[in-house]
């Protein structure tokens, strides 16, 4: 017997479901109830269904069946559990759910082919019409929201401010869009200037990064990017590592609110860029009840900070005359400016005369500046270094210099998701031992993204205690991300490292799973036919 | 008479009263498909590397954006993409271990279709495609697509170009016919261009398709010894190039298309468009033997190895040259590096062609007899150096080093503004720190170009520049050694602590690379000691001197 029926529109339902259903995802919920007599129907596999998860990703055409806290996708080299707290929406033809009669009347009601919807009781026949209807309708809706993937079909969104053009879920998008809104708004209050722009800007944002780099244009490590002369803004969004999209997100902005007050006048880079990276540090709270609270400015960049106290390790300390002149301004001068801009808003004897400079620069009449293409200006190095030395009130640069460089001994990554991005930041820069720290750091005090556990897992041994560590904390990468192919894969590298035959066994199904998972990379098929192979060589050889 | 006469003149008539040539039809037997190339396209030579794209095909002329200043040769391509299965492909990748070497055939992932071939290959800006649709060409399904062009990170709202194409399913790969066209004249070219398509047959091929997997090189990891090439004399090392030269020029004789001939000057080989007249083809063979020998005379002392030569290829225009030399990721990369590609420039004459040509010869040369050298210069003589011979011009059977005139130019005015460094800052300065800026490439110009000319009659500076390549390369010899060591050491821990040798001989690798800069800057500053070691501030001041003067005095 089996009745289907939708938890999402036949409202009422979900008080006659049990405490585990999605309150999150929208979801095709189907019924399927215990007969009269209490027999349990014996369990069918489910037909292909499709989930739209919350980042962006879907899962099309696998079969998928709800269980307690999520659904299980079911492939067919095992079983991977996506939590609600994942799914956006999800369609299954034959999800399954067992109601269990509570008392008499409701057996008896059962037993005549009854089912319930909200407080009333309907005939199975309708129930069964109306869930068919639903289903297409939310087959097509998931359909739709893959559709919009493609940039042709991108949604355009206007607000009083912006021009949006984004191919992103929906609720994540409307998340984002909040964002703008209040660092619009923060920004502007904080500099009490009008904006002033010859038209609205325009901000791309891309589902992912293959999407940015082939439709905005961006090639090499560019990660997002703010053209003045069009007023456009393209981001993407890395599902992997949403903390870092949301640095991105504040850095590149204020590229374009600097834009909006500044008008035809631009920085030099050491102005620029760091200033944008002291506010790409800001932190982005939604759940904040205080709308103002959301967004908080001045925190530690922690890889930047990384940058630069491997450089002062090396003995490669930035001199702030060379700072000041650097015409290609590039990471590691970033790293170095942004540590200056950071001393100097929150030094108590510095940053109202740093806000006022900064001001001037671009807004006093007096100063003299120099034009750079077109309308546009700026002040050479030397007017810069003279105005600077002026407005902070210092002798010399090298005093000023002295007290920076105190600064930056001073500093300190400051949170949990700081020692992950720093650790990761040193591994990228083969500093093992510091990558170590720091990632132990974070993975101690439970940090959330489950790359840093990854990269911690990468670092440790292959053998004794550290392999056994490094699983455990794959283990984890898993939990976090159940349908990230790459943390199965690695796991099953390491226990196709041990001797034992059950291992190695396992090692296989979770490489040969995470090629089935994510078949786009090929790393996964050859690893696969690799170990398939080595395996029958060793077998061959112990007859 | 009379009546023989009438159908002739009748023809020559009818002749001038049709201007239009008859659309000529493309036949690919190799590949196995034809089609009629719409007007006024030519052929063009694909890149001896190339595994992707097996034709293209350039229009008669550039064309000039209507709106934005942009300027393109409208282009045909047809592209194949053989179907197979990923994981036959992997059962082929060959990892086979003898005794202390390990062979690894390296093979690339090929691509698997047109939409991740143009991700990773186009680079002509943004693209998004617009519109998408299944039809067919003849009995074959097709999917039509109509791709556009933005040049946003230019800073511009326009879609510069149209890119349409039909992904073609011939049961074992995918033909993509794709033409490109800047955006202002698509509406053109739409109705040629449908043709075209439509004309695509397939027809028998004579060779079977080739994956681009049965076209893989193989590297031998050798552990503990040196490589197999280090253990070669230089004489078989020659004879390895010469092989390999030959196979080159072998290739590049039987590829030529129609409209192209051929000749040999010394150790090059000249390959020519038939539009380019012979006596700039004759220039070209002149003057790059002329460097040769200038090469040979001036830098022989840098290595005990052979230069070989090379395959020089003159194009008929810049579009013929750019869609030459364009050449797909995954593709091969053997014949490029033995080939320089110029073309006669009817606009601005022979001056960057010239620079281009003595900068590819110079750097044929420094590979091959010591790539180790040449791969670590500093960044003064990097750009200083290979800039000098890149600007040697040919006048009579002499060469003259003359840097260009835009060179000249802002070497005048930085010398006027006194805006150049103290030559200390040049000459010590590293990669990434202080040395990144259009004066400072200058400036090394200007000194390297001093120390080669008029530096060279002064006793204390003619040795400059032969003592410092000296010394790097020895000193790069030294790293080398130490280079293997690391490696024969990581090995033996590896197997001592039974782990998988790959991962960590890769961790050891990994933070042999992050130590690798550290290493070459204290190199740079050993060389500097060596070369410079006995110079006070005073003798730094003079040479300053004398390089500006040098270069005021004309």
């Amino acid at each position: 017997m089996k009745n289907l029926l939708s938890a999402s529109t036949l409202l009422g339902l979900a008080l006659l479901l049990p405490a585990s259903l999605p309150a999150g995802p929208r979801a095709v919920v189907s019924l399927r109830l215990q007969d009269g007599a209490g027999k349990k129907t014996p369990p069918q596999r489910p037909g292909p269904g499709m989930i739209s998860l919350k980042d962006g990703r879907f899962i099309l055409e696998k079969p998928i069946r709800k269980v307690k806290g999520g659904l299980e996708v079911l492939y067919r080299n095992g079983k991977v559990l996506v939590p609600d707290s994942m799914i956006l929406d999800y369609y299954s033809p034959d999800t399954t759910l067992q109601y269990t009669p509570k008392n008499e009347i409701e057996r008896k009601r059962l037993a005549k082919g009854l089912v319930p919807i909200g407080r009333r009781w309907v005939r199975k026949s309708l129930a069964e019409r109306e869930m068919r209807k639903l289903t297409e309708k939310r087959k097509k809706e998931i359909e739709e929201q893959k559709a919009h993937r493609l940039w042709r079909n991108r949604y355009i969104v206007e607000t009083k401010d912006f021009i949006f053009e984004h191919n992103l879920p929906l609720p994540l998008f409307k998340e984002l869009r909040e964002l703008f809104e209040v660092y619009l708004k923060t920004f502007l209050k904080k500099w009490r200037k009008k904006p002033h722009l010859p038209r609205k800007p325009r901000i791309n944002l891309y589902a992912d990064h293959g999407d940015y780099s082939q439709i905005s244009g961006a090639k090499g490590g560019i990660v997002g990017w703010y053209h003045p002369m069009t007023q456009e803004l393209h981001l993407y969004w890395d599902r992997r590592d949403p903390k870092f999209t949301i640095n991105v997100l504040f850095h590149e902005t204020n590229h374009l609110l600097s834009d909006m007050i500044n008008g035809d006048f631009r920085y030099p880079d050491w102005i620029e860029e760091p200033m944008a990276e002291y506010y790409g540090a800001s932190k982005w709270n939604p759940r904040a009840k205080d709308k103002t609270k959301r967004m908080t400015m001045g925190h530690v960049q922690a890889s930047r900070l990384a940058v630069v106290k491997t450089q002062i390790k090396e003995g490669e300390k930035l001199k702030l005359k060379d700072m000041l002149r650097i015409p290609d301004f590039g990471a590691v001068h970033y790293a170095w400016g942004w540590t200056f801009i950071h001393f100097l808003m929150n030094s108590k004897k510095y940053a109202k005369r740093w806000e006022k400079y900064y001001l001037d620069l671009a807004h006093k009449k007096t100063i003299r500046r120099k034009p750079l293409y077109g309308k546009v200006k700026t002040v050479t190095p030397e007017t810069a270094e003279k105005l600077l030395l002026k407005y902070l009130r210092v002798k010399s640069l090298d005093a000023l210099e002295k007290e920076w460089y105190a600064y930056i001994d001073s500093l300190e990554i400051e949170d949990v998701d700081g020692y992950a991005a720093a650790g990761r930041h040193f591994r990228m820069l083969g500093e093992w031992k510091e990558a170590k720290k720091y990632l132990k750091k974070a993975v101690d005090l439970g940090v959330k993204n489950p790359y840093a556990y990854m990269a911690y897992a990468d670092l440790l041994g292959t053998s004794g205690k550290d392999r056994k560590e490094a699983i455990r904390l794959l283990d984890k990468a898993i939990s976090l991300d159940p349908l990230e192919a790459e943390f199965r894969y690695r796991k099953g590298r390491l226990l196709l490292t041990f001797h034992d035959d059950k291992r190695k066994q396992e090692g296989l199904r979770l490489v040969r799973l995470a090629a089935e998972m994510n078949p786009e990379d090929w790393t996964y098929i050859h690893a696969v036919a690799d170990i398939e192979e080595e395996m029958k060589r060793e077998d061959r050889k112990n007859g | 008479m009379r009546s023989s006469l009438v159908p002739a003149a009748l023809f020559a008539l009818f002749a001038h009263a049709a201007p239009c040539p008859a659309q000529k039809v493309y036949k690919d037997p190799k590949y196995g498909f034809t089609f009629k190339i719409p007007r006024d396209f030519n052929r063009v030579p694909v890149n001896m590397d190339e595994k992707w794209v097996v034709a293209k095909f350039l229009y008669k002329r550039p064309l000039e954006g209507k709106i934005d200043f942009i300027q393109m040769t409208p282009e045909i391509r047809v592209i194949i993409f053989p179907k197979f299965d990923p994981k036959d492909f992997s059962k082929r990748r060959i990892k086979t271990k003898k005794g202390r070497r390990t062979v690894i055939q390296l093979l690339e992932n090929p691509y698997r279709n047109y939409k991740e071939f143009l991700r990773e290959n186009y680079n002509k800006g943004g693209w998004h495609v617009a519109e998408e649709k299944e039809t067919k060409i003849g009995k074959f399904p097709a999917v039509y697509k109509k791709i556009l062009v933005n040049q946003k990170l230019r800073g511009s709202d326009n879609i510069s170009n149209v890119i349409e194409a039909w992904e073609i399913d011939f049961q074992d790969a995918t033909y993509v016919l794709q033409f490109e066209v800047l955006a202002d004249y698509a509406h053109k070219f739409r109705t040629a261009i449908k043709k075209a398509s439509k004309s695509f047959k397939m027809i028998p091929r004579t060779e079977a398709l080739k994956t681009p997997t049965s076209t893989a090189g193989s590297v031998e990891v050798t552990y503990g010894k040196k490589g197999k090439s280090a253990t070669k004399t230089p004489e078989e090392r020659r004879r390895e190039r010469i092989e390999e030269l030959e196979r080159i020029k072998e290739k590049a004789r039987t590829t030529l298309p129609e409209g192209w001939s051929f000749f040999k000057k010394g150790p090059f080989l000249i390959l020519q468009n038939k539009k380019v007249d012979k006596r700039f083809a004759n220039r070209v063979a002149k003057q790059a033997n002329l460097v040769w020998k200038w090469l040979h005379e001036n830098l022989d002392y840098i290595g005990e190895d052979f230069a070989v030569g090379a395959v020089i290829r003159i194009c008929n225009s810049a579009a013929e040259a750019n869609a030459y030399i364009d050449t797909s990721g995954k593709s091969a990369y053997s014949a490029r590096s033995r080939e320089i590609v110029i073309y006669k420039d009817r606009d601005f004459g022979f001056a960057e062609n010239s620079w281009r040509m003595n900068v590819g010869l110079a750097q044929r040369f420094l590979a091959d007899k010591n790539m180790r050298l040449w791969y670590s210069l500093p960044p003064w003589l990097d750009d200083g150096f290979v800039y000098f011979i890149g600007n040697l011009k040919m006048k009579g059977s002499r060469l003259l080093p003359k840097p260009d005139e835009w060179d000249m130019e802002i070497l005048r005015d930085r010398l006027r503004k006194n805006e150049f460094k103290k030559a200390r800052e040049i000459v010590t300065s590293k990669y990434g720190k202080s040395y990144n800026s259009l004066n400072d490439r200058v400036q090394s110009l200007a000194i390297n170009h001093f120390l080669m000319t008029k530096g060279k009659k002064h006793k204390k500076y003619r040795n400059i520049i032969p003592d410092y390549l000296g010394t790097l390369d020895r000193r790069i010899r030294q790293l080398e050694k130490e280079w293997r060591r690391a490696l024969e050491e990581a090995r033996r821990e590896a197997e001592k602590s039974k782990k998988k040798d790959g991962d960590d001989e890769d961790e050891e690798k990994r933070a042999w690379y992050t130590k690798w800069k550290e290493k070459r800057n204290k190199i740079y500053e050993e060389c500097l000691k060596e070369v410079f070691g006995s110079w006070t501030e005073k003798d730094w001041e003079n040479f300053d001197k004398d390089w500006k003067r040098a270069f005021k005095k004309g």
